[in-house]
């Protein structure tokens, strides 16, 4: 029998198959889940946790009223197998080779608002005409940092504003612009320039995912030169500005591309902005453990190249 | 007769709407320990703990669950007498209107609506969350908005709807699409390659999937995605299946086509619901006649439209 604060005796041989049901009974808390998670029956994996404890030589688990609890020792255990497992997983993932044109499955991607609707698009197409079974599932996120990051640990290839990653992330520009105000075409209040006063007075719209920066940072430089705006109007979803915009005297802050992008759509003007912002940039983000990923890997380069393509036709 | 403060009970039933203190301190425009503390009033004069903390929230014990049941329709009629503004002037209205909507509605409506608002109700402002197409999720959203525009069925008693929507599914193509000449037959839809996105059930499949599979067919989606956002475009080979109202407005901007399914589909439904405490605000009204009326229009000019094409 091992004392819980030793580690396992080098001799000892763990069945690795065991540490992943291990791993599933700690997150779920539940044999019956656990179960339907592996896609085993649950006498199977009442029979792998008997081996479990049989060769590490611990409870691992005890009934209490929330259902199963862990005890110290599979605490202490799983972080270090949880470790290995997502290292088997990536070297095996590594090892098989990517070939887009018969490659069956699915790829995540996460995308701010700027990206879904400017560049996505065309990173969609241009993957499915080299990958015709790879699934693309796409999800939207907002702008903050964390956000970001568990987006790529889950092995998404994330497209975000947000440049401070941290040591885990990879991150490569893909663009980098000004700021604009759009407003519908022959807007009463505003002619050729938009001054600071104006921008503060005339009615803004803004999306309530982009609330967590850029409109904040509008706010507080706006504030610490003692001014304020007025919001009349919050949005789910970017992609509706230019309506609301073209259909009222509504004006929304944009990075420049999207501003084209929108005026495309509708009747729309667009000026400086009169707040010096930092420039809006768009970075391509994952995390380190899938450098070598060979469908993550393959996505870089696509995204690389299609962002050359969007940016130049642009 | 015993000594209670009635205030007491809506905190109680705010809490209960929003399964959470601290939310419903938000909502009351008090703290979150003076809900505890009215809370704990009430549990005292009631002899009961009223709130357990279960993992979807607090929730109600059978007492309390009682107990809301009769005084709850009794708040609601105060609340509705106070918001009854019959006097209401929509220039000096100032409200933060708040709205959960599904992307669909908010294209469609959204526009128009703050066009009038800005013409009549300039004080005011308009804050828009999304809800997705799930029933649940509109009878959530509609404790803690003043309007949700969503999908209604079920609704508890205290909330009302019209629908504003009802519309037939059409698939929405680039114009010079290869793969799809004047009609489409049931093999050729499952071969498309589609982009998927609405009305997606617990286990990814939506109702298409469910009716193609009963024909023995199934369809690859090269996209999945959770939001709005323009993938079938002038330059894109994805299809989608949409309701035709939202495929004539994508129409008029992009080089696009719409060809009839293969099969029939239940209409796509859209409702406008409300908490009944709203029926009498002259406020409220005028957002529920400006809705109304938006979606009126649209269903008139689609009707000219298809007249004239004919």
């Amino acid at each position: 029998m091992t004392s819980r604060h030793m580690p396992l005796p080098k001799t000892r041989k763990v069945d690795l198959n065991l540490l992943t049901v291990l791993d599933a009974l700690i997150e779920e808390g539940s044999v019956s889940r656990a179960a339907t998670r592996l896609r085993v029956t649950q006498p199977a994996v009442s029979l792998s946790l008997a081996k479990l404890r049989d060769q590490i030589g611990d409870p691992l688990f005890v009934r209490s009223a929330r259902g199963m609890e862990p005890t110290e020792r599979a605490l202490e255990l799983v972080q270090p197998i949880r470790a290995a497992l997502d290292k088997m997983r990536d070297a095996l993932d590594a090892a098989r080779g990517f070939d887009p044109a018969t490659f069956r499955g699915y790829a995540l991607i996460s995308a701010v608002d700027y990206a879904t609707h400017l560049y996505i698009p065309a990173l969609a197409q241009h993957v499915h005409e080299h990958a015709r079974r790879l699934q693309q599932r796409i999800r939207r996120i907002d702008e903050s940092a964390p956000m970001a990051a568990s987006a790529a640990a889950a092995n998404n290839l994330v497209f975000t504003h947000c440049g401070e990653t941290g040591p885990e992330l990879r991150r490569q520009r893909l663009s980098s612009e000004k700021w604009k105000v759009i407003f519908r075409r022959g807007h009463p209040a505003i002619g050729r320039r938009l001054s600071l006063q104006q921008y503060c007075e005339l009615p803004h719209t803004i999306t309530l995912m982009n609330d967590q920066n850029t409109p904040r940072l509008i706010d507080q430089m706006l504030a610490e030169r003692g001014l304020a705006r007025r919001i009349a109007v919050t949005l789910p979803n970017s992609v509706f500005i230019p309506m609301v915009n073209a259909a009222s005297d509504c004006i929304s802050t944009v990075p420049e591309r999207l501003a084209r992008f929108y005026r495309r759509y509708r009747d729309l003007e667009m000026i400086d902005c009169p707040l010096p912002l930092p420039p809006a940039e768009l970075f391509l983000v994952w995390h380190r453990r899938f450098d070598a990923h060979p469908v993550n890997r393959w996505l870089r380069e696509q995204a690389v190249l299609v962002a050359n393509q969007v940016w130049s036709a642009a | 007769m015993n000594t209670l403060d009635l205030n007491l009970l809506n905190v109680l039933a705010t809490v209960i709407e929003e399964k959470s203190v601290s939310a419903a301190a938000r909502r009351l425009h008090i703290t979150q320990p003076a809900v505890s503390g009215a809370l704990a009033r009430l549990r005292e004069f009631i002899g009961d703990p009223l709130l357990v903390k279960k993992r979807e929230g607090m929730v109600p014990t059978p007492r309390a669950a009682e107990l809301m049941q009769s005084a709850r329709a009794a708040i609601d009629d105060i609340q509705r007498a106070v918001n009854a503004d019959g006097a209401f002037d929509p220039a000096r209205c100032e409200v933060e209107f708040r709205m959960a909507a599904t992307d669909c509605i908010v294209q469609l409506v959204v526009p128009q609506l703050v066009a009038a608002m800005r013409a009549e109700m300039p004080l005011a402002s308009l804050r828009i969350t999304r809800v997705d197409m799930e029933p649940q999720e509109a009878t959530a959203a509609a404790g803690a908005n003043h309007l949700v525009m969503a999908v209604a069925d079920k609704l508890p008693r205290n909330l009302r709807s019209v629908q504003l929507i009802a519309e037939d599914w059409i698939l929405l193509s680039r114009a010079d699409h290869p793969q799809i000449g004047a009609k489409v037959s049931l093999a050729q839809y499952a071969e498309l390659p589609h982009a998927v996105g609405m009305m997606l059930n617990n286990d990814g499949r939506t109702r298409v999937d469910e009716m193609l599979a009963s024909h023995g067919l199934a369809r690859f989606a090269p996209v999945h995605m959770q939001t709005a956002f323009p993938i079938v475009n002038g330059r894109s080979d994805f299809v989608s299946t949409v309701p035709i109202i939202l495929a004539e407005e994508r129409k008029r901007l992009e080089q696009l086509k719409t060809t009839e399914l293969p099969f029939r589909h239940a209409p796509f439904r859209q409702h406008m619901i409300w908490h009944r405490k709203y029926d009498d605000s002259g406020m409220h009204r005028w957002f529920r006649a400006h809705v109304t009326r938006i979606c009126e229009s649209l269903r008139t000019s689609r009707q000219r439209e298809a007249a004239a094409a004919e």
